[in-house]
């Protein structure tokens, strides 16, 4: 378990989701709002695209806009670039090839394009370790909060290109799953004001190699480690298919995200999201557990608590 | 103090060597790695840093087994995490031990192989060739291999990304989140990397020469290089220095480009001398990341101008030995620079004969016994504008 002392102030993503690898559900927003450079515009990749503007929604909705550092994750990074770089090769035989697409190719093009566009020259990091890389970035923005920083702009993001889609049904996986995309980001705060969203305070990483019968038990541990049990869930956020039924028999309220955004490795990062949006005067309880795994990667917790 | 990291083990694969020894010799008698590719077919006429060994060898010196296809990236980084393990003497158990690896291209190496058939039809190529594509494959792999127990990430800041991965196992190190980490980098040579330099005009087609002033850009290479980080409650065998200083700054002036003022490799320099507690008098050398291209050695120099004044102290690109081995380079040129700080040497800059007309700076050119020396700095600058600075300091300096 790592202890967190996150308060998020504003977030803000991009979702779509659908069955065998075909996103029907969700919509894009106007990237011209976010990004009035029609040449920066059409350079990008869609997933800068949707990362950036994600982003530049998250700080437009924040109290304070001011950031001292950016983190990101992303489990596929920016395929779409690396792909068509990777076929030009081929198909020119390794002749005046076009550089644009391998500039955006590696996968911090997101956070760098961010802070070139708030001209921002504070810490800058990406993380790219499959189903827990949006997790890790969460680490490290706690960890820069805890060293002094006031403001870290966090998000997660992965896009699901045709050939992606394609592949992943080659595999066999879309018969299994749902198929999804998103990009979802956080502003993350040393302290709590009374503009504080939610607060994340604590993220766990487990081993690959827990079978489904055993997460019960280590999410119940994991509550342990942070004094809490079941009853004191408000809903588990759940990305493990195969979890629900035994979770609703642990008494708290089950919300299966997956069945909103689909599978990809930084959905953690929509969990997040949905899982703050829940919090309401309503509640009866304060707080919200997300467990999730992508396809047979890490599986990982957040806890999350109303402020 | 008592969350002090440490450095108590190294391991390297580069085309000095394939162990820490390798390259230790080599950099002593100035003997580059550079030379012809060999690995692979190419329309481009390159000077490349190639480890001299093929994959397949090495699988067979680690024991893999020959009937699974290894990613090159996986297999020279598991060859120098598990060098960087033993030779830190830690029995493990019962401490929390992680791996925090850079790399940037990944699996590429067997992804293209892949691409070669998917390219002419979406229903071939061999799926399992696509298992070891994303960047954290490697890591997972050397993870499972190494028994790692602990917190395990990757992280791709492209150039830059090794010494960020040195950086954030320190911090966790300093937090208490972690006893140890295995931190560093593995990069291999594709074609990938080769056509995408080579598209933005930025690979010299003789050897590399740089903050020289007829620099005409870099030889890509490849390799790993990884830190054995640890806690002050560890007993490690050797103690190599402590990580004293570290900042990560961004840039913000271009994608791939660097700004003519150096601000954001002026910042990460400035920022890691702050927090190290030596002073800026006393950084007895500096591993300058220095590719050879005409725009980084500029730029870079130019923010050296700004933190040092005419009091620059001693520097040098070992990418005339190594070539760019892009997310491992912070790795290996930590290493470096931290085995200079260990046995008392500074390392010469290959193939420097005038200095770059942006700045009055003229690096090593001869390998050199210093010893006594305080602290030594290692660079290493990223497309997206990321720059990470790292300064080690000597354990002895403070009894000096």
């Amino acid at each position: 378990m790592i202890p967190t002392n996150i308060y998020i102030e504003s977030m803000a993503g991009i979702v779509s989701s659908g069955k065998n690898g075909v996103l029907t559900n969700g919509a894009e927003p106007d990237y011209k709002k976010y990004i009035p450079d029609a040449g920066l515009r059409r350079r990008m990749s869609r997933i800068i695209k949707m990362g950036v503007t994600s982003s530049l929604m998250a700080i437009e909705n924040a109290p304070d806009r001011s950031i001292d550092g950016i983190v990101t994750g992303t489990g596929w990074g920016c395929l779409a670039d690396t792909e068509k770089f990777l076929v030009s090769i081929y198909e020119n035989s390794e002749r005046l090839l076009n550089p644009a697409a391998f500039i955006q190719s590696t996968s911090n093009t997101v956070g760098a394009q961010i802070a070139l566009l708030l001209a921002d020259k504070h810490y800058n990091n990406t993380f790219v370790h499959g189903g827990s890389s949006f997790e890790c970035a969460l680490i490290d923005a706690s960890l820069l909060l805890y060293e002094g920083r006031k403001r870290v702009l966090v998000g997660g993001f992965d896009e699901l290109t045709l050939s992606k889609s394609h592949l992943l049904g080659r595999m066999g996986l879309w018969k299994k799953y749902f198929s999804g995309e998103g990009a979802h980001f956080f502003i993350a705060a040393a302290s709590e004001s009374d503009k504080t969203i939610g607060k994340i305070i604590s993220v766990e990483i487990l081993s690959r190699d827990i079978p489904d019968s055993d997460v019960p038990e280590k999410c119940k541990s994991f509550l342990n480690e942070n004094s809490l049990i079941f009853s004191d869930l408000e809903m588990v956020v759940n990305g493990i298919g195969s979890l629900s039924v035994q979770f609703e028999g642990l008494n708290p309220n089950t919300l299966n995200f997956k069945e909103e955004c689909g599978e990809y490795p930084t959905s953690s990062a929509y969990a997040l999201y949905r899982g703050l949006t829940l919090f309401s005067e309503n509640n009866e309880k304060s707080y919200i557990l997300i467990v999730n795994r992508y396809l047979d990667d890490v599986t990982t917790m957040i806890l999350i608590k109303k402020t | 103090m008592t969350n002090d990291v440490y450095v108590g083990g190294l391991g390297c694969v580069s085309a000095l060597g394939l162990n820490v020894k390798n390259q230790l010799d080599k950099l002593i008698s100035a003997q580059s790695g550079l030379g012809n590719l060999s690995l692979f077919e190419t329309a481009h006429e390159v000077v490349v840093g190639e480890i001299k060994h093929s994959t397949r060898e090495m699988c067979d010196m680690l024991g893999l087994r020959r009937d699974k296809e290894y990613s090159r990236t996986t297999v020279i980084g598991l060859m120098a995490a598990k060098e960087a393990l033993a030779d830190s003497g830690v029995n493990t158990s019962g401490l929390k031990i992680g791996l925090i690896s850079a790399t940037s291209v990944g699996g590429m190496d067997v992804s293209e192989l892949f691409y070669k058939e998917f390219i002419r039809d979406k229903n071939k190529g061999r799926l399992r060739q696509l298992i070891g594509h994303d960047c954290g494959a490697s890591t997972q792999f050397i993870e499972k291999q190494l028994g790692i127990n602990g917190f395990t990430t990757t992280i791709n800041t492209a150039c830059s990304s090794a010494n960020n991965a040195i950086m954030m196992g320190t911090r966790m190190i300093k937090a208490g989140l972690l006893d140890g980490v295995i931190a560093g980098g593995t990069d291999s040579l594709c074609r990938f990397t080769i056509n995408g330099f080579s598209s933005l005009g930025i690979l010299d087609k003789e050897v590399c020469r740089p903050f020289d002033a007829s620099r005409s850009g870099l030889n890509l290479g490849e390799g790993a290089g990884y830190l054995f980080l640890h806690s002050g409650r560890v007993k490690a065998a050797k103690s190599y220095c402590s990580v004293a200083g570290y900042a990560n700054a961004n840039d913000a002036f271009h994608q791939t480009a660097s700004s003519s003022d150096g601000e954001g490799a002026y910042l990460a320099m400035k920022g890691a001398i702050e927090m190290s507690g030596v002073d800026k008098n006393d950084i007895g050398y500096i591993n300058v990341h220095g590719t050879g291209t005409p725009n980084n050695d500029a730029s870079e120099g130019v923010a050296m101008e700004r933190i040092f004044g005419e009091d620059i102290p001693d520097f040098s690109s070992t990418k005339g030995y190594t070539g760019h081995t892009l997310g491992a380079a912070g790795g290996i040129e930590s290493l470096f620079s931290i085995l200079g700080l260990y046995y008392g040497y500074v390392w010469p800059n290959l193939n420097f004969s005038n200095s770059i007309l942006e700045a009055n700076l003229t690096p090593l050119t001869r390998c050199e016994k210093k010893i006594n020396m305080k602290g030594v700095m290692t660079n290493s600058f990223g497309f997206g504008g990321n720059c990470t600075s790292l300064v080690f300091k000597s354990i002895n300096s403070d009894r000096l």
